[in-house]
């Protein structure tokens, strides 16, 4: 997993990096020498690891010609026991930002009106809902990913293409504002 | 309303292939019987990509020595479509000149918002190898899915909301018009490879 996609536009986005090269590499307990290097002079005593929400591999999907919505993904570790309750993202890139879940439909969401026989993974159908907040707890990885949750973009004012990047902010109930830097590609990082 | 059922005793009779046991077997679902899709048209307004000539409608049948990726969805979907198709896209990119023996056909569960137009749009920043379907009746959408045991349905909310359910598998059709491969969601590059690879021959 490359540490370069990382960007938290903080006081603390070096040290960030630092740390967040183990959750990159799934928790391992060896550190990685890149990482290890681009933190320069970061200053542990400034913020300590714990007090800071670390965002990694946040990437939005390419989208298609002449489509207007999109998604955004990304691995969220919060010191403490906390809870994601809004984004937002500047009008340049899109009208309005969501906190989505794709989920099966089951009898649950009888709204939908199917039976629960479509709730099988063989040939069920799936739908989108908007979330109203996300519970996380402190130290363990929270993952955006395709089929999962994600962020919506609704209306994009312009089309994503690969290689640009534009900044995402996620409220947190505890945390605040944290603002992500979001890689456009055609598949995940 | 659109709402279709799957059936159960069909699908208990899906047999799951070992997962990742050997690079020699099909990854992706394999039914005892396959679904013969052959008697099936839907309506066909591709006009972009290397099957723009096609009018009228079109039949689920891969070309001679080729295999047809069957799809339902819809081009608002940011997240499960764009998703699948785009691993698609990498599976039959790794498959080099064989991929191009892969062709893909989408019909769109959102005939209402999905023009000719934006389907096209959409299909063609995925392969160029592509059939949009569009169904023109409701009717026509749900023999289609019918035929598949797939599902779909929009929910309109008061608030102008509009909430588009569809079952996300992807279907592997041969020249016979037979599905003999069904991949769920999240079936993922590597094992698209390995099943096209196999399925090719």
């Amino acid at each position: 997993m490359l540490v370069s996609r990382f960007i938290v536009r903080r006081s603390a986005a070096v040290l960030a990096v630092a740390s967040m090269t183990l959750i990159a590499c799934g928790g391992g307990e060896s550190n990685d020498e890149a990482g290890i290097d681009s933190i320069g002079e970061a200053s542990e005593e400034t913020i300590t690891e714990e007090s800071r929400v670390e965002v990694t591999e946040a990437w939005a999907r390419t989208s298609p010609s002449m489509t207007t919505a999109g998604a955004a993904y990304m691995k969220i570790v919060v010191p403490e026991d906390d809870a994601l309750i809004d984004v937002s993202v500047d009008p340049s890139v899109a009208a309005m930002a969501q906190i989505h879940e794709t989920v099966m439909v089951t009898s649950d969401t009888s709204t939908m009106g199917t039976s629960s026989m479509d709730s099988n993974p063989m040939g069920g159908a799936m739908t989108m809902q908007e979330v109203d907040h996300i519970d996380l707890r402190g130290g363990e990885l929270l993952e955006l990913k395709p089929g999962g949750y994600h962020i919506m973009l609704m209306d994009l004012a312009t089309a994503l293409e690969a290689g640009a990047t534009f900044d995402l902010t996620l409220s947190f109930e505890k945390a605040g504002d944290v603002v992500v830097s979001v890689e456009v590609r055609e598949d995940a990082p | 309303m659109l709402v279709r059922r799957s059936v159960w005793s069909v699908l208990a009779s899906m047999s799951l292939m070992a997962c990742g046991a050997s690079s020699e077997e099909v990854r992706g679902l394999v039914r005892d019987s396959p679904l013969d899709v052959s008697m099936l048209a839907v309506t066909d307004v591709t006009s972009q990509g290397a099957y723009s000539d096609h009018v009228g409608e079109f039949r689920f049948m891969a070309r001679e020595g080729g295999l047809l990726v069957v799809y339902f969805g819809y081009t608002n979907c940011p997240d499960l479509c764009p998703t699948t198709l785009a691993e698609l896209r990498s599976a039959r990119k790794r498959l080099g000149d064989d991929g191009a023996r892969v062709d893909l056909a989408m019909v769109t569960v959102d005939p209402e918002r999905d023009t000719p137009e934006v389907m096209n749009g959409f299909l063609a920043s995925f392969t160029d190898q592509f059939h949009a379907l569009r169904p023109s009746t409701l009717d026509e959408l749900g023999t289609a899915e019918n035929a598949f045991l797939a599902s779909s349905n929009i929910v309109r909310s008061p608030t102008g909301e509009i909430e588009v359910s569809h079952t996300a598998n992807a279907y592997v059709v041969d020249e016979a018009g037979r599905v003999i491969v069904e991949w769920p969601f999240g079936h993922g590059v590597d094992s698209m490879e390995n099943d096209l690879r196999i399925l090719l021959g």
